[in-house]
């Protein structure tokens, strides 16, 4: 019996439910050098803001038990030069293209978003949740207030399905994710990386160069599946799983707890072929299960 | 090109305080087009929680057999359990990674400048462009942390030995030594690979010589293949500070170039 991994997300077919995370991936080069990039379900592209940005002094990354922390502070070349030199190469992988979105203010948002809006990019995915610049989406985020006035703007001049990438430092990720909905989100992404920090004993100094960063990989899993499980049974719109999804099995637990699609991110940074992986051991696992058709899955948790 | 690939430790031994060696088949990694300064990035094997690749510089390769030497210093968790492995054991790396070290035929005379652990990558220098007149600046912490010295001898005209504590060489730190072999011969170009603190003072003391330099620099890394942005460094090339990517667009900076 073979399985049909597609799922619909905003009215568009993705191939399966696995995408890239945002920040995990570049813009998807890299590791097109190393794998096909056409068999994921989608990619979310690094964040980009109108300006350049250098992004934050390093170290950037630790490593903590089963996690990582990382402070890249939304390196990017600006969403001119990508345009210009970046997008034709995105363009040729054929898979869903996400366009993340960051910035320090809702003009910031929405100038982006007018330049990508006839391209051939799918979906927005807005990032209000970055913990690592100040003023860098995680106050949208954790403000419900800012979050609706972000969203409503956003989606007042885009063209295309508008994904909203939630923090979990937001004191109530739930009253959030019904403030970005009501303003029009028509899917939530969630969670970005936890604030966190990583100290040498030894030296008495913080590990990265920002002192602190956002906690990624498996061992925030059990914190994104609360939250998804959460939000998913709070809204209509669907719910995009992420958290420190590293086999088929952990895909399975997100999308039973209500997700529509997954983003797999830290994985994709420990093993290149990890998003494959997953993809074909979340396959082998509807099998198991006598699941024809990997969209039952979703909130098909049994409580 | 870089591939992930399973290689195979072939041997895994101790040859200093701390410092290990570990000759590795590259299974279908390409090291026919090898450049000294490119890494291996391996995972930890059997060790799901250690997330991170570890970057492992590459001393040498032998195509013909095709195998790589690994030198690397217990630095922490990952390190440590790289010095347990056996003989057999697979690992799972990409490699070889980076923009190494680059000579063309203007330089004729090349000093290498290295550091503890930093010395291991130089060897191969040697070894990619035998026909170079080399000398070798080589800081150990003392006699018991010394190696590869006697492949440094046979490849080099010339070789300076300092150490921490004086058990070894001159007491003292390499750069010193090196500052005063510049007045009496200046080389075409320096290669070093060492700690930040040796990098600053090479700086200090090649500047007014006049002498370029490129040195591999180490940081903190995450993917090891481009894709993260983590493991950067700043440069300067006079348009204003830049974070480049250790990994795909180093490790080798100009000296002169690279915040440090």
């Amino acid at each position: 019996m073979a399985v049909d991994m597609k799922v619909t997300l905003c009215g568009k077919v993705l191939k399966n439910p696995v995408i890239a995370a945002s920040g995990t991936f570049a813009f998807g080069q890299q590791h097109s050098w190393l794998i096909d990039v056409s068999r994921l379900g989608g990619i979310a592209l690094k964040s980009l803001t109108p300006e350049k940005r250098v992004g934050n002094k390093p170290p950037r990354i630790a490593e903590t038990a089963s996690g990582i922390v990382n402070s890249v502070g939304l390196q990017n070349p600006g969403v001119d030069v990508f345009l210009e030199k970046m997008m034709k190469r995105v363009a040729l992988f054929d898979t869903a293209i996400i366009a993340n979105i960051a910035g320090r203010s809702i003009d910031d948002y929405v100038a982006v978003i007018q330049k990508l809006n006839e391209t051939s990019i799918d979906f927005f995915e807005l990032n209000i949740s970055c913990p690592n610049v100040r003023m860098g989406g995680a106050s949208f985020g954790t403000d419900e207030g800012m979050a609706r006035d972000c969203v409503m703007a956003a989606k007042a001049v885009s063209k295309k399905p508008m994904i909203v990438k939630l923090t979990p430092a937001a004191g109530d990720i739930v009253r959030i994710a019904r403030a970005a909905e009501s303003a029009g989100a028509d899917a939530l992404s969630l969670i970005n990386t936890i604030p966190a920090m990583a100290v040498d004993a030894k030296t008495k100094r913080p590990i990265l160069g920002n002192v602190t960063g956002g906690l990624s990989g498996p061992c925030i899993k059990p914190v994104a599946l609360k939250m998804v499980y959460d939000v998913s049974r709070a809204v209509s719109v669907p719910v995009i799983g992420i958290g420190g999804i590293m086999t088929g099995e952990d895909a399975a637990e997100f999308m039973l707890c209500g997700a529509t699609a997954v983003m797999a991110g830290t994985a994709n940074l420990v093993d290149p072929e990890a998003p494959l992986r997953i993809i074909d051991e979340l396959t082998a696992y509807a099998k198991t299960m006598n699941i024809d058709n990997i969209t039952a899955l979703t909130g098909a948790l049994e409580v | 090109m870089f591939k992930k690939v399973v290689a195979t430790v072939k041997e895994n031994s101790k040859i200093a305080a701390g410092i290990y060696k570990m000759i590795i088949a590259c299974g279908d990694a390409d090291i026919r087009h090898f450049v000294p300064g490119q890494f291996a990035d391996i995972a930890v094997p059997g060790h799901a929680e250690l997330l991170l690749r570890r970057p492992i510089s590459i001393s040498a390769v032998n195509p013909d057999n095709n195998t790589a030497a690994l030198i690397y210093q217990i630095q922490g968790k990952g390190t440590d359990i790289f010095s347990r492995l056996t003989p057999q054991t697979k690992i799972d790396a990409i490699m070889p990674v980076g923009r190494g070290f680059y000579l063309t035929a203007r330089e004729k005379t090349v000093f290498l400048v290295g550091g503890g652990v930093g010395i291991a990558p130089l060897l191969s220098v040697t070894q990619k462009w035998p026909s170079k007149t080399y000398e070798a600046f080589l800081g150990y912490k003392g006699r018991d942390y010394a190696y590869c010295l006697d492949d440094f001898e046979n490849a080099c005209g010339k070789v300076i030995v300092t150490s921490d504590d004086g058990t070894l060489g001159e007491k003292g730190f390499v750069t010193d030594a090196l500052g005063r072999r510049l007045i009496e011969a200046k080389p075409d170009i320096v290669l070093a690979c060492g700690p930040v603190p040796m990098l600053r003072a090479l700086k200090d003391i090649l500047s007014p010589f006049g002498v370029p330099a490129q040195v591999s620099m180490e940081q903190r890394m995450c993917c090891g293949f481009g894709a993260c942005a983590t493991c950067v460094c700043g440069v300067d090339h006079g348009e204003g500070l830049e974070y480049k990517k250790v990994c795909i667009e180093g490790p080798v900076f100009d000296l002169f170039e690279v915040v440090l």
